[in-house]
């Protein structure tokens, strides 16, 4: 509630882009969570009273502390953007929908994850999480489907040799993927809206 | 005879394709037809969109749209394709979004008109009625104790699925009681098996799939059973790696849905392509008394006979 009245208030205080804030490195993105809520999915980030409901039934943060959502979104309000954009936590979340299900603010932590990560590969963020995530967008705009044998390749990079007993067992049960995918027909038209969407996008 | 356009999903056409084969072969016996549409193309997963929101929506709402050209309605197998589907529906409720997006699809004489609906295998067999199916089980798998896993992306948000999902969900456990297994109630039916950070951090993600088998293997489950093809690799592919990280031998079989209705249905396992998880179901064919226990099983021929009465019978 408070937070929310304070967003009023921080309205009328936005700077034009051109003019340089002044001051220490670290607040020099205090209208990240501007940015963040202007993307469909992290339109609810100011609702976030830091309960940490999220993290308690975050079945990531179970096992890897540094899966941590109540963090994530802690840090992107502080308007440590450079922090967030480029470590791996945000690359840590599942997906699973249990924080979005238990948050009794309608925060929908995950989705605002999500609207994290996609600030991270506008602004060329690096790592195996932007890897694999792009990996989908090339994918796609060549097949029309995901190649599911070069996704660990390209995600894995050099790491991708302690997968071989796996695929040497997939390759006895006729499960291994081919490396060419099958193809979706009418390519022209993906390829279309790949150009028409991209573009605006810059 | 139902029509769907069939949406199997890139794992199942890739490194699950026996869960595609099994769904055809279920689907054939329960009068349904599955038309390929070979303009699908991937639904995102939910990486496309966090790459480019827009684009992901886009692609969406044409693979819905190329349905609804056909006049069919969309059937998944494959939990994480079901969620993105229905987001993208949810979505371009907003019916501005749909004028932008459909001005681009108009270009291909496609058009979003929300006509067509989402299914998934689950839903379609639940609204068939497991009693429907109960009628038409030809080998009852009496004794098998089987633990039901959902996966995340057919139970939430419910605002985005619907009212199909919901936190106490009980379809799959009439539909293993309809074959004559016996369904099993453990806490971890709910949880999320971690697939979608199997490549970024492999370790945190077996110990999530480690956490789900630990559930099944409290229970004494003969087998587990998942609707979706992404949990089918991270709890059967990746369930020797999950052992390592966990400290602890694990063997259970885990089953697609199809694969289950089709043994009770009386189609021969390796049609079903039991024979292809990387954990062996040869246990479970003992267990039912299964005249196949994969290798060394009689010809498809003997069960040709089988087939034909029982399709008979379904219509």
């Amino acid at each position: 509630m408070i937070l929310e009245m304070k967003d009023s208030l921080r309205k009328e205080k936005i700077p034009d882009g051109d003019q340089k804030r002044t001051g220490p490195q670290r607040i020099s993105h205090f209208y990240f969570y501007k940015e963040i809520s202007a993307l469909p999915s992290g339109k609810d980030i100011l609702k976030c009273i830091q309960c940490g409901t999220c993290s308690a039934t975050c079945p990531v943060f179970r096992y890897n502390p540094r899966g941590n959502p109540r963090k994530i979104i802690a840090k992107a309000l502080l308007g440590l953007k450079e922090e967030v954009i480029h470590s791996d936590m945000i690359w840590l979340c599942a997906k699973c929908q249990s924080c979005i299900v238990k948050c009794h603010k309608d925060v929908s932590p995950g989705e605002i994850i999500s609207a994290i990560r996609t600030i991270a590969i506008r602004e060329g963020a690096r790592g195996a999480g932007v890897r694999h995530a792009k990996a989908f967008a090339f994918d796609i705009y060549r097949f029309g489907k995901l190649n599911e044998a070069t996704l660990p390749l390209v995600t894995l990079r050099h790491r991708i040799v302690k997968m071989i007993p796996l695929a040497l067992k997939m390759l006895i049960r006729g499960k291994l993927p081919s490396p060419l995918p099958k193809r979706a027909k009418n390519m022209q038209q993906v390829r279309g809206l790949f150009d028409r969407f991209d573009k605006e996008q810059g | 005879m139902k029509e769907f356009a069939y949406f199997p999903g890139c794992a199942a056409e890739a490194s699950t394709q026996e869960a595609d084969k099994a769904t055809q072969e279920v689907a054939g016996l329960l009068g349904i037809r599955l038309c390929r549409v070979e303009d699908f193309t991937c639904c995102g997963a939910g990486c496309l969109s966090e790459e480019n929101p827009k684009l992901n929506l886009a692609l969406n709402a044409r693979n819905i749209a190329v349905a609804e050209r056909e006049g069919k309605d969309i059937l998944t197998l494959c939990n994480t394709c079901f969620l993105n589907l229905r987001k993208c529906q949810m979505e371009l409720g907003d019916l501005n979004l749909r004028e932008e997006i459909n001005g681009e699809l108009r270009k291909f004489d496609l058009e979003y008109q929300a006509k067509a609906s989402i299914l998934h295998l689950l839903h379609l067999l639940g609204r068939m009625g497991p009693d429907k199916l109960k009628s038409m089980v030809k080998r009852p798998l009496d004794g098998l104790k089987v633990a039901p896993f959902y996966g995340c992306h057919l139970l939430r948000p419910q605002h985005i699925l619907g009212p199909e999902s919901t936190r106490e969900p009980i379809l799959l456990e009439e539909l293993i009681a309809a074959t004559g297994a016996i369904p099993l109630v453990y806490k971890e039916r709910l949880d999320c098996c971690g697939f979608h950070i199997l490549l970024v951090d492999e370790k945190t993600s077996l110990q999530m799939a480690s956490h789900c088998l630990d559930g099944a293997r409290r229970i004494k489950a003969d087998l587990l059973l998942t609707p979706c093809t992404l949990c089918h690799i991270s709890l059967d592919m990746y369930q020797a790696e999950a052992a390592k990280w966990a400290d602890r031998p694990y063997h259970i079989p885990v089953l697609h849905l199809a694969q289950l209705v089709g043994l009770a249905l009386g189609i021969h396992p390796r049609k079903l392509g039991l024979q292809n998880h990387l954990v062996s179901t040869k246990d479970i064919m003992n267990k039912i008394g299964g005249k196949a226990s994969a290798p060394s099983s009689p010809l498809p021929g003997n069960e040709n006979p089988d087939h034909e009465s029982i399709t008979v019978g379904a219509q």
